[in-house]
């Protein structure tokens, strides 16, 4: 199995679990696409209701990530599920706030809060 | 003289390795006998002169493994390479350690023939790399033009310039540099692919792989093929001028919906704009919106520094 490059999933219970692995650092588009593409698939599999983005594993993220993150809710919304977002840096963060996601879903500093947001009553 | 800390949990391997380096002109060798007391060592000494030039770690050790030192490392003292000694068998980790960012590996049944020359190699690197730091730290304006054909993947390696300039001059503090590249890397995105390309935001928030293919349709393809992006750079210690233009119709941004209204916050993209003006202290276009300029100021500076 090849290991992905550019983003990695592993689903707990109904729940998949998306770690973006690339800052604009580490980028070549038409691969980036094609493991998006894996994920896109995985959410709409039967298994998936929610979605956690771990932030994580990198320090900062531009619009391709916001991007992914609102197709991924879409999805997720769709299916009658949820997503929320954890471990982002400071800058991280602070990119979330500015775009207003903060509104959309739940911004969490742990994966452990994650699943518990999800767990919640939270629209 | 430059220090190598060796890291093994065995006393005869730490011997050996000692014994090995010892040959080598101008080395001080020292030894932690686990990765916890390696990790003690370097907080110890800080960043001073006494901190260690590179580590030669075991892979294999009770308590903190030889994987995670160099990530240990990496993460806090991105300065020190570390250099791995690997097992039979252990060869998948070592891969991993160093795509983690080690800066090398040495099999254990070959340390008699490989181990001095890969730690000198290492320690002309670190020399060379603390050089061109130095260098960079005496730049006083970075001033550059790039005129990109539409590679998506050029991208990277031009926020990375950009990244170490910014960074070298002393600009602003490490997190703003981030931002001023996360407004850079939006503004040329949006020249690439909506300038240049003509691509739309309702064709990037379709099938992923069917927007791949028109990128890769039109940058093949007249009259898109043949437009360029200029990105000319401007940084100095107290101010940075950032301009972006590209070849394609424009386009009017007092049009573009605010992606923070509640109305459009669940549209898909949008949102590149709206980082370039919050990351940068201001960003204008010209009259035909084919070309962005964004400042940015030296948080101590007198505003007109950037004019």
């Amino acid at each position: 199995m090849i290991e992905p490059k550019y983003v990695r999933t592993e689903q707990t219970g109904e729940t998949l679990v998306v770690a973006p692995l690339f800052t604009f650092a580490t980028f070549a588009e038409a691969d980036l696409a094609s493991e998006w593409n894996v994920v896109q698939q995985q959410i709409e599999t039967p298994a998936v209701k929610n979605v956690i983005v771990d932030l994580g594993e990198i320090p900062y993220f531009g619009s391709t990530v916001l991007e992914w993150m609102v197709q991924m809710w879409k999805r997720v919304r769709a299916k009658g599920g949820k997503l929320a977002t954890c471990n982002a840096s400071p800058i991280g963060r602070e990119v979330l706030v500015t775009a207003r996601f903060d509104k959309l879903w739940g911004v969490c500093d742990t994966r452990d809060q994650a699943q518990e947001w999800l767990s919640s009553t939270h629209a | 003289m430059p220090t190598v800390l060796v890291v093994d949990d065995a006393a005869v391997d730490r011997k050996l390795v000692g014994g090995l380096l010892a040959k080598g002109k101008d080395l001080t060798v020292e030894f932690a006998a686990s990765g916890d007391e390696a990790l003690a060592r370097l907080a110890a000494t800080g960043s001073t002169a006494s901190e260690p030039s590179v580590i030669v770690t075991d892979l294999v050790m009770p308590g903190i493994s030889g994987f995670e030192l160099v990530a240990q490392v990496i993460q806090t003292y991105p300065q020190i390479p570390v250099i791995l000694m690997t097992g039979k068998g252990s060869e998948e980790i070592a891969v991993k350690a160093l795509e983690a960012g080690a800066a090398s590996y040495v099999p254990k049944a070959v340390l008699h023939q490989h181990l001095l020359a890969t730690v000198q190699d290492v320690l002309d690197m670190v020399r060379e790399r603390r050089s061109h730091a130095r260098l960079m730290g005496c730049l006083q304006r970075g001033h550059f033009t790039f005129a990109l054909a539409n590679d998506p993947n050029l991208i990277a390696s031009l926020i990375n310039h950009v990244q170490s300039v910014v960074s070298s001059i002393g600009l602003c503090d490490e997190a703003d540099v981030i931002r001023v590249c996360i407004a850079l890397e939006e503004a040329v995105r949006n020249a690439m692919f909506h300038g240049n390309l003509e691509l739309t935001s309702e064709q990037r928030e379709g099938d992923s792989a069917e927007y791949q293919r028109l990128i890769d349709d039109r940058t093949s393809r007249e009259p898109f093929a043949s437009r360029r992006l200029l990105v000319a750079v401007e940084v100095t210690p107290r101010s940075g001028k950032f301009v972006v233009r590209d070849q394609g119709p424009g386009f009017d941004p007092t049009k573009l919906p605010d992606p923070t209204d509640p109305a459009n916050l669940e549209k898909v993209s949008g949102r590149g704009l709206l980082l370039m003006r919050t990351f940068m202290d201001d960003v204008s276009f010209n009259s035909t919106g084919n070309e962005v300029t964004m400042l940015k100021r030296c948080p101590a500076a007198p505003l007109e520094a950037a004019s």
